[in-house]
């Protein structure tokens, strides 16, 4: 078999990876919750606790960098093949999965919401809001909101696990549709994507994908670096002053795919394919080794990233900790069993009694505290609960009102016996 | 059994007419109950050789093999990560009021307040219970015996009453009419320091039992 021969199978192997990709990810959406109150946490959860979650998460984490990598590669070798012209099917499809793989690798980056997490959708923000005549629009949509919050992670949620996957299943059965399985995964193939996904799995027993505290954890001094298929856009987007990074990093890539995708209908197509290729060839390939180079050389870059992997490598042995969630109604009282004060007093009565029932005075109104009232007399529960519908009855005078209109029986049940155990 | 010949060129079990290998062996496969399908692509070809056809259709199943040890192999992590953990019963003494104001004929409507342990997160949640004061104050769980839903306290009629299937039950908790194959179930309690206190069993448990 020469090596021409094993050239010929990069497609499956892409093929392969797109398998695992949506097999794990799948797996993951069963736990995942994609707010900011439990996307850490619940990536926490797979990352530390489920059977299994850690080498899944890293399959996903690992394989979308190799899938942009042999996307790449199955551009290239197709080119050589001169694919635009023999099997333009092929070659658009090949185009298409190459931007849709780094579309979802862009999208899923933010998804863990640790600092990575947070400075990759700061990046995606700022790449929006650069681009020419729509940025303003095009960062609020991306965001949700004029500003980075929960909807933004929902989007990007939404973006990643349902839109691009749709787009990238539509152009495989495209690719697929008519074709001869056999051909497409024939014994070669077989061979070139099992020993890739058998490498792939190996590594990922071996390397745990990135988690570090969540983003609310952070500190000023973090220096966030995005996943290997980006480092040429990140160290690019260094040499380029501010507000063209969008250009380099959405319009011009967004502009070559689109002309690659033409090439079967441009004329010297040869010429003008191996141009755009090779270009990228060599921005990509010089971009990530300065990238690689410059945290190297660098002796305060290279401090702090050493130090945020110590960081990271102790808060992963941390136990994990679950997040707290409340499943009863606002009306009733999981805090008045822990000894604070009904959510009704606090809605109706905290204004002049206070928070603890200790009463206030303004100008020259004396509001009474509560503090041992039931000392008292005619101060028991059902008193209360009698006094609160008809103060004047108990002796009480304005601004103290009726709340039998405002407070069901049990409200102003609850509310009395908070207070009656209240001391001083 | 036959395969149509039109479907195993689909599958790649015979070479596409025109392309190298079309019109030789007739080819084995195993079909899923473990008979040899023979494939008729070319009537009256010989085999030659056994080793030949062996390599052939090693060749047609690796394909499959690999595609299915990627599969088998996230799979089989697959089912250790979606395996859902068990959680112990909580035995937890749940407080639900002062034993001093348990008083009266009808049955009482109080709520506990339990937390449960579930993957990520510690859920508080809240429970109505019934006490009977009348009946040494026994809990009764509000879940109908029937489908799970939850039993209300109908003071007009005296009796507690499903929302969902029309199941009634009376004051003291025993089954009148509707489908519930029983009364409502009582909950362990017992009373420290003056308060009564219950451990809350929910209704899967109670399917176990």
């Amino acid at each position: 078999m020469t090596p021409r021969g094993w050239l010929q199978t990069t497609g499956a192997v892409v093929g392969i990876l797109l398998l695992v990709q949506f097999l794990t990810g799948t797996l993951m959406a069963f736990y995942y919750v994609p707010s900011v109150d439990h996307a850490h946490t619940t990536v926490s959860y797979i990352e530390k606790v489920v059977s299994s979650g850690s080498w899944l998460r890293s399959l996903h984490h690992y394989g979308s960098q190799w899938l942009a990598v042999f996307a790449f590669i199955h551009v290239i070798r197709l080119f050589l093949d001169r694919a635009y012209t023999s099997n333009r099917t092929q070659w658009i499809v090949a185009i298409l999965l190459l931007g849709l793989v780094m579309a979802a690798g862009g999208t899923g980056f933010s998804l863990p919401w640790d600092a990575r997490a947070f400075f990759s959708t700061r990046i995606a923000e700022g790449l929006m809001a650069g681009l020419p005549f729509v940025g303003r629009y095009a960062r609020v949509w991306l965001l949700g909101g004029s500003d980075i919050s929960t909807l933004t992670l929902s989007r990007l949620f939404a973006l990643h696990v349902l839109l691009i996957p749709a787009l990238i299943a539509g152009v495989v059965v495209w690719r697929v549709f008519g074709s001869n399985l056999a051909r497409l995964f024939g014994p070669r193939h077989a061979i070139a994507g099992g020993v890739v996904f058998l490498a792939l799995a190996v590594w990922c027993l071996k390397y745990p994908a990135p988690l570090g505290p969540s983003v609310t954890e952070a500190t000023a001094e973090y220096l966030p670096r995005p996943g290997s298929q980006f480092l040429w856009l990140y160290q690019s987007l260094k040499y380029i002053p501010g507000g063209l990074g969008s250009i380099t990093g959405v319009v011009l890539p967004g502009i070559v795919l689109t002309v690659l995708i033409l090439l079967p209908w441009l004329k010297r197509a040869r010429l003008i394919g191996a141009s755009l290729l090779g270009a990228g060839v060599v921005v990509v390939l010089l971009m990530t080794t300065a990238a690689y180079l410059s945290d190297r050389r660098d002796q305060r870059t290279r401090e702090q990233l050493s130090k945020q992997v110590a960081e990271e490598i102790a808060w992963r042995r941390e136990p994990f900790e679950p997040a707290r969630l409340t499943l009863t109604p606002a009306s009733t009282t999981t805090e008045a069993m822990h000894g604070g004060p009904p959510v009704m007093y606090m809605k109706f009565c905290v204004n002049c009694h206070g928070e603890h029932g200790e009463g206030a005075r303004q100008g020259k109104l004396n509001f009474p505290p509560l503090l041992d009232v039931s000392t008292k007399p005619r101060r028991t529960v059902d008193d209360i609960v009698g006094l609160l519908k008809n103060p004047t009855a108990y002796g009480l005078e304005p601004p103290m009102r009726s709340f039998s209109t405002k407070l069901t029986e049990p409200q102003m049940r609850e509310i009395a016996e908070w207070i009656v155990k209240l001391k001083r | 059994m036959q395969l149509g010949k039109k479907a195993c060129e689909r599958l790649g079990l015979i070479p596409q007419r025109g392309s190298a290998g079309y019109g030789t062996d007739p080819i084995h496969v195993e079909s899923r109950n473990g008979r040899k399908i023979r494939i008729s692509a070319s009537k009256g070809a010989m085999m030659n050789k056994n080793d030949e056809r062996s390599r052939r259709s090693f060749l047609k199943i690796l394909p499959l093999g690999v595609l299915a040890g990627v599969i088998a192999s996230v799979s089989g992590a697959a089912f250790r990560f979606l395996r859902p953990r068990l959680f112990a019963a909580t035995d937890a003494w749940l407080d639900v009021a002062s034993v001093s104001e348990l008083t009266g004929p009808q049955p009482l409507t109080r709520k506990i307040v339990a937390e449960h342990i579930a993957g990520w997160a510690i859920t508080t949640e809240e429970h109505n219970v019934f006490v009977l004061p009348a009946k040494n104050n026994q809990v009764l769980s509000t879940i109908c015996p029937h489908e799970g839903c939850e039993v209300v306290w109908e003071q007009a009629t005296n009796r507690f009453s499903c929302p969902c299937h029309e199941s009634y039950f009376a004051a003291d908790g025993a089954r009148i009419s509707g489908p519930s194959p029983r009364g409502l179930d009582p909950l362990p309690m017992r009373v420290q320091d003056g308060k009564l206190q219950v451990q809350y069993v929910s209704k899967e448990q109670e399917t176990r039992a």
